[in-house]
């Protein structure tokens, strides 16, 4: 009887998903070198960690650079997949890193990646957006804010509160010139537009946002980037750069990523959250029938 | 260039060219409406008969109407690229999504009221709310352990019959509390409606969504819209 049979033998449709995506994501990244890895799913819990699996696989790179898995006379790209463990839910991930790479080329070679890797996904219209957090602090204390209400203001646009951002502005004297910057700081880019806005911009942080605005813009084919300024990345690491990738429907970042260091060793990488993807395809997918 | 795998999955192409509201049933829709008319959006029969879903398709813009409670919910999964939420219900969900603008109308506070008669805050009485979270933050930063009793509606009602001490609530004009004995002691925080958006809509889509938050947030400041609330 075929009723029986189909029971039991077939992936669920979004096992069978994940893996072909996690699939393609690794093929396209091996073409571009990176070098695959396995990472451990279950560290030894401590005292001070009594939830050893991991949370995410960067951190879990990281450790095992730490431990000299790697010769790091020279860059290494690396890239690996699998369950990752938050709170309570279970995600699935794939994650790709330049390690021990500090230059804005290397920052412009992982963020093409990344944006290869949104147009791998087939998930419509999707849009890189790359932020710097310690530029943004320098423009909002270079725009007149005392190291306190710069603070509340970076808070606030952490959260994505744009009302409380704005009252923060409006309570704060500014000259005209800076408030119009510090006005439009959270909304998003293009490349030349932003280039333009850094042209009035100074500080270590906004230099190097410059270098690696020129080296995106130097690519042969657009990448397809845009700037925000507001957008400040989700974890703590971060010391330089930080980008998310977002599509129609997904109703978070499918993908997220950064500069950091692994261990004194400066990196840069990106992680998918393949069930993200997925999940984002079932939306539109229902969308698209009704 | 890289190769789209939506054909060998089986998906349609798709255009997102649309734009999606949510907005709340009950007191704030009607408000709500009618900034998105003003601001150029509008449904035939929008409101006004039992439907939920509202198309149209010249503006290319698609209305859904929700619990408030649900609000929320529909703009944080990406269903609903905007939408229309009281600032109470965003601090007390704690739910992701941008904060476009303050619409200024549906104007209210949470507050901690009392029986006129025994008003004495102190450590270990009994709080009804519907608002456990902002609750909860409030009595910590005074720094005081209650014990907080979660109620889905007449939360005035609790300290009459001895349920609760005191409640947390949201006030309008403050007539059901004094109708109830009640007394304000002191505001957790004001509220009005909020103009929120999906953060992925929020970059996917950003012109679209600047121009209608402008649009609706200029005619707030022009102090049209309280006469609507």
């Amino acid at each position: 009887m075929s009723t029986a049979m189909s029971v039991g033998f077939r992936l669920p449709r979004e096992t069978s998903e994940i893996r072909l995506l996690e699939s393609a994501l690794h093929h396209h990244c091996q073409k571009r070198g990176y070098e695959e890895v396995m990472v451990p799913c279950q560290g030894a819990a401590t005292k001070d960690n009594n939830r050893p699996l991991r949370g995410d696989l960067t951190q879990m790179m990281g450790l095992m650079v730490s431990r000299g898995y790697f010769t790091l006379g020279d860059e290494v790209r690396l890239r690996c997949s699998g369950p990752i463990f938050r709170g309570d839910s279970e995600g699935y991930q794939f994650s790709a890193e330049l390690v021990n790479a500090s230059s804005p080329q290397s920052d412009t070679e992982v963020l093409t990646l990344a944006g290869e890797v949104m147009g791998i996904m087939g998930i419509g219209r999707a849009t890189l957006i790359v932020g710097y957090p310690a530029a943004l602090r320098e423009m909002l204390l270079a725009g007149g804010l005392t190291p306190e209400i710069a603070s509340q203001a970076e808070n606030h646009l952490r959260r994505q509160d744009l009302v409380s951002y704005g009252e923060v502005l409006r309570g704060t004297e500014l000259s005209v010139a800076h408030r119009r910057a510090l006005s439009s700081i959270h909304r998003s880019m293009g490349l030349e537009e932003c280039r333009k806005f850094l042209e009035e911009q100074h500080g270590l942080h906004c230099e190097r946002m410059r270098r690696l605005i020129f080296e995106l813009a130097s690519l042969p084919e657009d990448p397809g980037i845009s700037v925000n300024f507001g957008l400040t990345g989700s974890f703590d690491y971060y010391t330089g750069c930080v980008f998310q990738g977002h599509c129609g429907m997904a109703g978070r970042p499918v993908l997220t990523g950064g500069r950091y260091m692994i261990h004194e060793q400066p990196s840069v990488g990106f992680a998918v959250e393949i069930d993200a993807v997925v999940e984002a395809r079932e939306v539109t997918r229902s969308a698209s029938r009704s | 260039m890289p190769v789209d795998l939506s054909a060998s999955l089986g998906y349609p192409a798709w255009q997102d060219d649309w734009i999606r509201f949510v907005l709340p049933t009950g007191r704030m829709m009607k408000t709500g409406l009618e900034h998105l008319r003003r601001a150029g959006y509008s449904w035939e029969e929008g409101g006004s008969s039992r439907r939920l879903l509202f198309h149209n398709d010249v503006q290319g813009a698609m209305l859904l109407l929700a619990k408030p409670s649900d609000v929320l919910t529909y703009v944080s999964r990406g269903v609903a690229d905007l939408g229309i939420i009281g600032k109470d219900m965003l601090l007390e969900s704690q739910t992701e999504v941008v904060e476009l603008a303050d619409l200024e109308f549906a104007q209210c506070r949470l507050v901690l009221a009392a029986p006129a008669g025994s008003t004495d805050v102190r450590a270990g009485m009994r709080v009804a709310t519907k608002y456990p979270n902002l609750a909860q933050g409030y009595f910590s930063r005074l720094n005081l352990p209650v014990e907080l009793i979660l109620l889905q509606g007449s939360v005035e009602l609790a300290p009459l019959v001895g349920l609760a001490d005191m409640i947390i609530d949201l006030v309008d004009s403050g007539q059901t509390l004094k109708e109830n004995d009640l007394v304000v002691l002191d505001t957790v925080v004001k509220s009005s409606a909020r103009l929120v958006a999906n953060s992925s809509s929020y970059h996917v889509k950003p012109k679209l969504l600047s121009t209608v938050a402008e649009r609706v947030e200029s005619m707030t400041i022009r102090g049209e819209s309280n006469a609507h609330s």
